[in-house]
């Protein structure tokens, strides 16, 4: 039996071993392949960022600036305050991280791991506050934080996340949900608080969704416009995503520098992400490790 | 684990506290009730009021930009007054402006599009300047174009105040038309359609005219034809002679150059190279279009780098019958809490000199504005262009025409936009198309004026 | 007797064990609880409210009853915008999923040289400016000298005018929001990185193939993370709004449907009726209804998935 057992498991890994390879090789010439079709506009907005605004959009395209104008980044730089753009908008993007990884789980724990009646009817509720336009609410909104004298200042900014967003409770519940409950409940049995629950058991299970839940909330925070341009009224204020506005303003908008400036501002997205990936996916493996 | 929560915990406190204290010193534009309100800046010294004003052009150190130049004027009248201080905020876009002038009485001035004033003034939103320009003698009201005023006036009353001035004209490949037969610009309308068929005829082009380039221009094209869009009473009257005509001549070019398709797909080739080396007038590629001033001073630097000479390659003319004339404007918070000091803001800003200075135009290519003292001074100007300064003459000389200042004026565009689209691309024929137009615009006029 | 006394003195614990557990489920709910009263409420009501008056911003609100839901659904152009909506919500959120998670599947791949530099490829993207995407697409679908027709001419197709044919401008934004996707791609990752390894060993063990493992161990082990983004995409599709805008790109502020209309998206018209027509209450019995609807589609979609999602993992 043993020996039965043990020839059709060599002829599963030498048969595993051809087509493992072939399917190895395909992998790869799809991630090339798919590579160099996203990096393609990645291509062209530094190329269009390195050209003259003449040679912005010819018929046909003009593949490699000719001539290049490396004086665009230079005109971005000094056209726009970027110290105190980038200052500005590290405190819209820093702010929410902190104010989501607390709330965010403690919301999302209470949908799943505690239970109590209300969690099966609240989350419906949470979920239909997404359901409202934003059109409809910004005036009311607006006028809130006027009557509050929170106007001009980044207190509505930040504020919110700190009370939980939908999107990443419902992120941090599917997570949870799969988590397996016989540890928490294990906890209980020990006389552990929820709290204690929370932060010494969960928390480290969901490692790898907390810092991917901060980097997008970071990056939310970075590249947006809306609320910024809403509530910020003193230009001391701005963030890079009211600054980027500069080029679109215009009649004409003013292409080049327009890709020049996109460019800056994503550069420092890239670096973050490209160091925080092995941080957030290698994350502690739940249940493998825990059986 | 606990300690690291702890952390965290203290690090947001800290960082909220920051923020917040940060900004809630800074709130010099809280209603405080009364005439005036307290600039925190100024430590409370004496009573300064504070007049907020709100532009959509965005914050820029370029010293010639729009926004610096505007910066600059509010510096120096903030120098220069003691009892009243302006503070600007940059970036603001139109439905940030509606919002925030819906809910409170600040921004006390603000930058908004010329045809929201009959709207805006119909529901209470906007503060009646007519006394104000007209017993401002030093302000010289005469100054300003009379065009530009049209664009201001709602019911006799002045909301806003006119501070640029856009016009369309013709652009032209002078070697394109010789070729056609034509040794200058048509100067009439029929001629025009006919020029622009003789330049499709040519092999060497591949379009005479297109009529969606730039895009259907729901103004220009009925300016051209003289047609109005209201009659005395102020009720729609799109069916006329002139609309259809207007429409039908475009219907004309479009199916003799390949049909709807064919121009929105060479619009969609062509369109974003007008203004670089290989823009299609510069290159011959068509006869002529119909663009803003505001692509000539692009176009005239690639003609320079591309090395198509103006007047010998390209030149400009004036559109046959009228053209259409737009304007940027500022209007007032109807409820400012200092109509007289928003005032003074709002007339330095726009006062003759204010204009000079803001003419020279971003780069210092020239910027179009409608006082005739500023148009004047543009055309003095060393750094501007040949082309840029022959429409300023036209833009201060030339009979314009813009869409009337109606209380339901977007309605009105958005049916015209819709329908004549749908005409244009084949879908609806003229007689329907107008027809709607005409049923739309009116159910929106009766509900403006509550019937 | 002695069994009623014990089963009763159970029920009693149990109920008490049961407040207990709900003041402690409040408790950890109260961020969000606070934020919704604070910060949900009012605007909603407010909305709802004003779905039955004439407000044009300015003045005070006049009640008018059902007149705006009348209206509403007698308007041509409301059931043009919800069905140009439609349209993406029930392609954009399935576009999505294929597309990162086969990215997410091909950057799970063992023994790849240079993975990280892949992953941040496909996740660049998504970090970049909208209004730069934007303007990149314009350029890449160019009907004539843009680079997908250019391709697809290599291949002898002769390629669509993506931006100004009306049957292919929404294609064209969903291709845009496609290559956006590294967000949605990196949460697939992470769920696709947590999938025990011993469970992939032991179907081969058993003699499973590439698909069959796909199909039976990855599908349901991620379902839940599959589920939120389907669930998520789909709100979000409903309320489509920057990118439209973005792409018909209209100077002085008139709000432009694209060629026949076909980027007007029901948020789209919405806010024009708000902000250009000033019909705010219109604008919110549109609001109202818009909501009713994505209740009804995300309950209907939930109850789908609930059968097919598979959360217990143990």
């Amino acid at each position: 039996m043993k020996s039965a057992k043990n020839s059709k498991w060599k002829e599963l890994m030498i048969y595993k071993g051809v087509r493992g390879k072939v399917t190895h090789v395909i992998g790869i010439i799809a991630l090339v392949f798919l590579c160099l079709v996203f990096a393609l506009p990645l291509y062209w907005m530094v190329c269009t960022a390195l050209k003259y605004e003449v040679y912005c959009f010819t018929t046909p395209p003009q593949w490699f600036p000719n001539p290049i104008k490396w004086d665009n980044f230079l005109e971005i730089f000094q056209r726009m305050d970027l110290a105190k753009y980038i200052r500005n908008t590290l405190v819209t993007s820093l702010v929410p991280v902190v104010g989501t990884l607390l709330s965010c789980p403690m919301v999302a724990y209470s949908l799943t791991k505690i239970p109590w009646k209300g969690g099966k009817y609240l989350f419906p509720i949470i979920l239909m506050t997404m359901m409202i336009p934003a059109q409809v609410t910004q005036i009311p909104m607006y006028a809130t934080w006027s009557k509050l004298n929170m106007l001009n200042t980044f207190v509505p900014l930040v504020l919110p996340s700190f009370f939980g967003s939908t999107y990443y409770i419902y992120l941090f519940r599917q997570f949870m949900k799969s988590l397996p409950t016989s540890v928490m409940e294990a906890a209980r049995i020990d006389g552990a608080g929820d709290f204690r629950i929370l932060y010494n058991i969960v928390y480290p299970m969901c490692s790898s969704i907390l810092t991917t839940v901060a980097v997008m909330v970071f990056i939310g925070g970075w590249n947006d416009y809306v609320g910024p341009l809403m509530y910020l009224q003193d230009s001391e204020r701005y963030t890079l995503g009211i600054g980027l506005q500069m080029f679109k303003t215009a009649a004409q908008p003013e292409w080049t520098l327009l890709m020049a400036a996109s460019t800056i501002f994503t550069l420092p997205l890239i670096v973050i992400f490209f160091f925080c990936q092995n941080a957030f996916l290698n994350g502690i493996q739940t249940t493998s490790g825990i059986k | 684990m606990k300690k690291k929560v702890l952390a965290l915990m203290l690090a947001a406190v800290m960082a909220i506290g920051l923020a917040a204290c940060g900004g809630g010193g800074n709130n010099g534009d809280q209603p405080s009730g009364g005439e005036t309100s307290d600039d925190g800046n100024k430590g409370g010294d004496g009573e300064v009021t504070t007049i907020t004003v709100w532009t959509m052009q965005a914050e820029d150190n370029d010293p010639t930009a729009g926004s610096s130049r505007l910066k600059k004027l509010i510096d120096d009248f903030n120098a220069s007054h003691d009892d009243i201080q302006a503070e600007l905020s940059y970036a603001k876009t139109y439905d940030n402006i509606v919002t925030a002038i819906a809910s409170q009485d600040t921004p006390d001035i603000f930058q908004m599009y010329w045809q929201y004033a009959s709207p805006l003034a119909a529901r209470g939103a906007l503060y009646d300047l007519t006394d104000f320009v007209n017993n401002d003698a030093e302000y010289d009201k005469a100054d300003f174009l009379d065009k530009a005023w049209n664009l201001c006036t709602v019911d006799d009353k002045i909301y806003s105040i006119p501070y640029t001035a856009s016009s369309s004209f013709a652009m032209y490949n002078i070697e394109v038309l010789k070729e056609a037969g034509w040794d200058s610009f048509p100067t009439t309308f029929e001629d025009m359609i006919q020029c622009a068929k003789d330049c499709y005829d040519l092999e060497s082009t591949s379009m005479g005219m297109n009529p969606l380039s730039p895009w259907l221009d729901n103004v220009m094209w009925p300016a051209m034809t003289q047609a109005s869009w209201e009659d005395a009473d102020g009720n729609p009257a799109f069916d006329s002679e002139a609309m259809r005509l207007a429409y039908s001549a475009q219907k004309e070019l479009i199916d003799y150059q390949g049909g709807y398709a064919a121009a929105t797909g060479w619009e969609s080739d062509f369109g974003t190279a007008r203004g670089g080396v290989t823009d299609p007038i510069l290159t011959g590629e068509t006869g002529f279009l119909l663009l803003p001033d505001s692509s000539i001073p692009t176009m005239y630097n690639a003609g320079v780098e591309a090395g198509y000479n103006y007047g010998e390659t390209w030149s400009i003319a004036q559109l046959p019958g009228n053209s259409m004339f737009t304007a940027g404007v500022y209007e007032m918070n109807a409820k400012t809490k200092d109509p007289e000091a928003a005032w003074e803001v709002l007339s330095y800003i726009t006062s003759k000199d204010a204009m000079a200075y803001y003419a020279e135009g971003v780069n210092n290519v020239g910027q179009l504005c409608p006082r005739a003292s500023a148009l004047d001074a543009l055309m003095e100007m060393e750094d501007v262009c040949e082309p840029m300064k022959q429409v300023a003459d036209l833009i201060k000389n030339a009979e314009l025409q813009s869409f009337p200042m109606s209380g339901y004026v977007d309605e009105y565009l958005t049916a015209i936009s819709n329908n004549m689209t749908s005409y244009l691309d084949g879908t609806l024929d003229l007689d329907t198309a107008v027809a709607n137009v005409q049923s739309e615009a009116q159910a929106a006029c009766d509900a403006f004026n509550g019937n | 007797m002695k069994k009623n006394a014990a089963t009763k003195a159970k029920a009693v614990r149990k109920s008490r064990q049961e407040r207990k557990f709900f003041w402690k489920g409040m408790l950890f709910a109260s961020p969000w609880l606070i934020g919704f009263v604070c910060f949900t409420i009012l605007p909603v009501c407010l909305a709802f409210y004003y779905s039955f008056t004439d407000y044009n911003l300015f003045n005070d609100p006049a009640w008018v009853g059902f007149k705006n839901y009348k209206e509403l659904f007698q308007d041509q152009y409301v059931w043009l915008s919800l069905g140009n909506t439609m349209y993406i919500v029930i392609l954009a959120p399935l576009i999505g999923m294929v597309v990162s998670l086969a990215l997410a599947m091909l950057l799970n791949q063992k023994n790849v040289p240079g993975l990280p530099f892949f992953r941040t490829v496909f996740y660049l993207p998504s970090l970049v400016p909208v209004v730069a995407s934007v303007m990149l697409l314009t350029w890449l679908l160019n009907g004539h000298y843009g680079l997908v027709n250019q391709i697809l001419g290599f291949f002898g197709i002769e390629g669509p005018a993506w931006l100004t044919d009306p049957r292919y401008t929404k294609i064209s934004l969903m291709i845009m929001d496609a290559w956006r996707c590294g967000g949605t791609m990196i949460i697939y990752l992470a769920a696709l990185r947590s999938v025990p390894a011993s469970l992939y060993e032991a179907a081969e063990l058993d003699g499973a193939t590439g698909w069959k493992k796909f199909f039976r161990i990855t599908i349901p082990y991620i379902s839940p993370t599959i589920e939120f983004n389907l669930i998520m995409s789909m709100i979000g599709s409903f309320q489509y709004f920057t990118q439209g805008m973005l792409l018909t790109g209209v100077s002085g502020n008139q709000v432009a449907g694209g060629p026949s209309n076909s980027l007007l998206f029901y948020c789209l018209y919405l806010y024009q009726n708000a902000f250009s027509f000033f019909k705010m209450g219109y604008a919110c019995a549109m609001a109202v209804v818009l909501f009713i609807i994505i209740m009804i589609a995300t309950m209907l979609a939930r109850k789908i998935s609930d059968r097919m999602v598979n959360y217990d993992v143990e």
